[in-house]
């Protein structure tokens, strides 16, 4: 099971706010139905990292390509090209 | 008309206009689905302009695209540009897509006319499409119960003959389970077949975006359309295009090998089992042969799925801050700002999803979680690999249930459980299909799933369209 004091670290971690107590026993159930797992024997295999066969990271090179000029449309609080948050710096 | 073959064929033979094609259909979708409930918005005012651009395409005498004519729906997470999106959450309220997603401008490349954003669970999340924080989807079938999850509102659309077409996304089942719930073809492709570029990721690793169709023809002219490289999705498959539909016709399944995980089925519904043993007769009447396959390691899909899915999702989520887009809570310092938009702006399942995700990943828990998760991941895609030395496809059902009643499971384990058949295809990459294969005693749909090795699209289209017929009821629902 999963206790108060781990779902408020893990709500810190991911930034949510949440009540523990609504959560604890559902969580609990999910995290003890997943240790399932530490009955399959994994010595020696890999991690799968790329599912397809012969696949590999692809990267671009690093090239200037066309900006998107609408990206700062769905900003919630703009002024101009920047947007604006709470005061970060005291 | 419900096929997108025949739309096409109708609107190239100046049998009838675009304009009438999209007013007809925004004509049916405006009675049936007040009952449906499929669509969040309809794009009208932009579906008539694209189809009176395209009449007069037509009367020009230009070059007319595969899909011409013909109406399709896109799952509220496809970014349209300039349309809203909000993957059916709170947290996009307002958001408007800034650019399109690579299957966007492909359909339209093709002369496709997007008609409408549909339902679906909340970012992905769901199979039921009830965690939709905006409204509920009712099965064609059957109002009162669901149509699957999370792309229950495409895979509707479809299934109410409201559109032709419609695309939803794959991360664990959700195209191919509510195409069992609602009796239509779902498609998921090999991962990395259909670019990734513009639909929010939920599970980078598992998601696919595919079709929904009421043919298997019409599965392939979709794939056709959409399967290309994509140079800003790094895992789009570097695959020339396929003639999806001319390699339909390439010969039949007599003397093929159809793998069945036998043991791993065993202890299935009596409903399920005994339509899937009546699906296996015309498998044989067809001239396929059975073999037994041993899939046991299937058993730990779930879990597996749970940790990374949840895992990526936590990452991919985190995007969602109320600072760029999105919904913004009222705050006085940064950190409240994010804690209480993202407590405000996502459903439950949502974050207990990223909590989940978050959890497995934490130091201390990730060795025995998520590296863990990843090293059974590797031996599932090896189970599969060494299932296709004996056999050319693998079946078994879709779904372990017939489609539910609304609110009857609020346990979410059971919820997750839906997934029991389908989240393997995703973990390993597979092509896999959903194809209707009868009525339960309620008068509910029940389908067969066929998977194909990865990268073998051709081949999995190819044995479902030559089952298609010898498998399915005939074609209507219950309104």
């Amino acid at each position: 099971m999963i206790s108060k004091e781990e779902i408020e670290t893990l709500a810190k971690l991911c930034h949510i706010r949440i009540d523990p107590d609504a959560i604890t026993e559902k969580l609990g159930t999910l995290i003890e139905y997943v240790k399932l797992l530490e009955e399959v024997d994994t010595e020696g295999v890999p991690e799968c990292l790329h599912v397809i066969e012969g696949a590999k990271l692809e990267l671009r090179d690093d090239e200037p390509g066309e900006v998107l000029d609408t990206f700062l449309e769905n900003a919630p609080d703009r002024v101009g090209s920047m947007i604006r948050v709470p005061q970060v710096l005291s | 008309m419900s096929l997108a073959k025949d739309i096409h064929e109708r609107f190239k033979s100046g049998e009838k206009s675009a304009s009438a094609i999209v007013e007809d259909h925004l004509q049916k979708i405006g009675s049936s689905d007040t009952k449906v409930g499929a669509f969040l918005e309809l794009f009208s005012e932009r579906a008539l302009v694209k189809a009176k651009e395209l009449d007069q395409k037509r009367k020009d005498g230009k070059k007319l695209g595969k899909l011409a004519g013909v109406p399709v729906a896109l799952k509220d997470n496809i970014l349209v540009k300039g349309q809203k999106l909000t993957c059916a959450s709170k947290i996009l309220t307002n958001y408007v897509g800034t650019h399109d997603a690579t299957v966007t401008r492909l359909l339209e490349e093709e002369d496709a006319i997007i008609i409408g954003r549909t339902n679906q669970d909340e970012f992905a999340m769901g199979s039921s499409t009830e965690y939709s924080a905006y409204q509920k989807t009712g099965n064609p079938w059957n109002l009162t119960h669901t149509p699957g999850g999370s792309s229950g509102g495409s895979a509707a659309a479809v299934s109410a003959r409201m559109v032709p077409l419609s695309l939803g996304s794959d991360t664990g089942g959700s195209i191919r389970q509510p195409a069992s719930f609602t009796g239509t073809v779902g498609y998921k492709p090999t991962y990395g077949r259909i670019s990734r570029h513009g639909l929010v990721a939920f599970g980078s690793s598992l998601d696919c975006i595919g079709p929904f169709a009421n043919s298997v023809e019409d599965i392939a002219l979709c794939m056709e359309v959409l399967a290309r490289h994509c140079h800003f999705d790094s895992t789009s498959l570097r695959k020339e295009q396929e003639h999806f539909v001319d390699l339909l016709k390439e010969g039949d399944i007599h003397g093929k090998k159809i793998g069945i995980p036998f043991s791993f089925l065993e202890g299935q519904s009596e409903q399920i089992a005994s339509n899937f043993a009546q699906s296996i007769e015309k498998m044989k009447e067809q001239g396929a042969e059975i073999v037994d396959i041993d899939l046991s390691i299937m058993k730990y899909g779930i879990p597996i799925y749970y940790i990374l899915a949840t895992a990526e999702a936590s990452t991919n989520l985190s995007r969602f801050d109320g600072i760029r887009y999105g919904m913004r809570a009222q705050a006085k310092s940064l950190e409240d700002l994010y804690d209480i938009t993202r407590e405000q702006g996502f459903g439950p399942e949502v974050k207990k999803r990223i909590l989940l995700g978050t959890f497995v990943l934490s130091s201390g828990f990730q060795d025995a979680f998520y590296r863990k998760a990843l090293k059974v991941r590797t031996l599932i895609v090896q189970a599969f690999k060494e299932a296709f030395k004996a056999c050319d496809i693998i079946a078994m059902p879709t779904t372990p249930t017939t489609s539910f009643e609304m609110g009857s499971i609020q346990d979410g384990l059971s919820m997750y459980k839906q997934d029991l058949f389908t989240v393997t295809a995703n973990l390993a990459g597979l092509p896999a299909i959903s194809l209707p294969s009868g009525l339960s005693k309620k008068g509910l749909p029940l389908s067969l799933q066929l998977i194909g090795p990865q990268q073998e699209d051709a081949r999995v289209l190819r044995f479902a369209s030559c089952l298609e017929s010898p498998l399915a009821p005939p074609p209507g629902f219950a309104s």
